[in-house]
């Protein structure tokens, strides 16, 4: 059995530099791996996430991340993403991460993803450029979320994304703005690739726990909805 | 946000009560004969008590 934390939503600043400090300094008691669901900064400036690298850094676990829409905002997701890597916290898109811990394999893959809505109330490539361009971006992220999980051969596979892959987990969220906040892509990515628990974010209203059509769990971490630094879920393998 | 008469309701998470007290302050800037009710959480971030295990 492995201990995930997780968190997201955490929209770190110079004003709140070392927050979560005082509880990550006992994280090896909790848990083997630390995910950071997204929306680490409040803006994507590059002085918000040093305060996210200087957070996250040097912790007795391995840490991974997904950036999230807010981190996105100032068009500095690449030099994030450098600056955390630099940091050892390990920023997947598209991509994923095996870990060995004790005897058990992890496989971590990992994308923001994107919205576009969930069954029956969804955005198609259909129409105007803008909406064709909108709903093509959920398609390629979810793709390569799919193609990331499908190369993990390990005894347990986690999807992280920061946008959610069902609307169970967006449950006291507003209904209108649930195409804005995941998108059912991202849960057949999911449910094709044997995935063992899917961990997300951005749903700071939303409710924490949720399922996929073909029986995933899933969790919701913005930080708001778990009320404290991380969240602990302990999973076995070939479920 | 949510508007009723003369009253302001703001509601919903932040990170820190200094960005909590930003909040009212930016309020009475822009509504300043409004009465604001700032409702607004400071999230937790404590260590957690509790873990579930997913078999």
């Amino acid at each position: 059995m492995i201990r995930i934390a997780a968190v997201g939503d955490v929209h770190l600043g110079e004003d709140a530099r070392g927050r979560l400090r005082p509880a990550l300094e006992h994280l090896g008691d909790h848990a083997d791996v630390l995910l950071l669901a997204g929306d680490l900064t409040r803006h994507g400036a590059l002085d918000e996430a040093q305060v996210v690298a200087d957070e996250f850094a040097d912790l007795p676990v391995p840490v991974i991340a997904v950036l999230g829409n807010h981190d996105y905002h100032s068009d500095k997701q690449v030099e994030i993403t450098d600056l955390l890597m630099e940091r050892g916290i390990r920023v997947l898109e598209g991509t994923s991460v095996t870990l060995r811990i004790g005897e058990c394999s992890l496989g971590i893959a990992g994308a923001k993803g994107f919205g576009g809505g969930f069954a029956g109330k969804s955005g198609s490539v259909f129409g105007e450029p803008e909406m064709k361009a909108f709903v093509q971006h959920t398609v390629e992220i979810s793709d390569r979320l799919r193609a990331a999980l499908a190369e993990l051969d390990t005894d347990i596979k986690i999807a992280l994304t920061h946008y959610s892959p069902v609307a169970d987990t967006l449950r006291g969220e507003p209904p209108e703005i649930f195409p804005f906040l995941g998108c059912y892509q991202l849960a057949e990515a999911i449910d094709a690739t044997n995935v063992d628990l899917a961990i997300h974010g951005h749903a700071h209203f939303g409710t924490e726990q949720g399922v996929t059509a073909g029986g995933v769990r899933v969790r919701n971490v913005a930080q708001p909805v778990i009320g404290s630094a991380f969240a602990v879920y302990c999973v076995e393998g070939g479920q | 946000m949510t508007v009723r008469g003369e009253h302001i309701v703001v509601s919903g998470d932040v990170a820190t009560e200094q960005r909590r007290a930003e909040i009212s302050e930016v309020l009475r800037d822009v509504a300043p004969d409004m009465v604001i009710h700032n409702d607004i959480r400071v999230v937790c971030a404590d260590e957690p008590t509790r873990r579930e295990e997913l078999r």
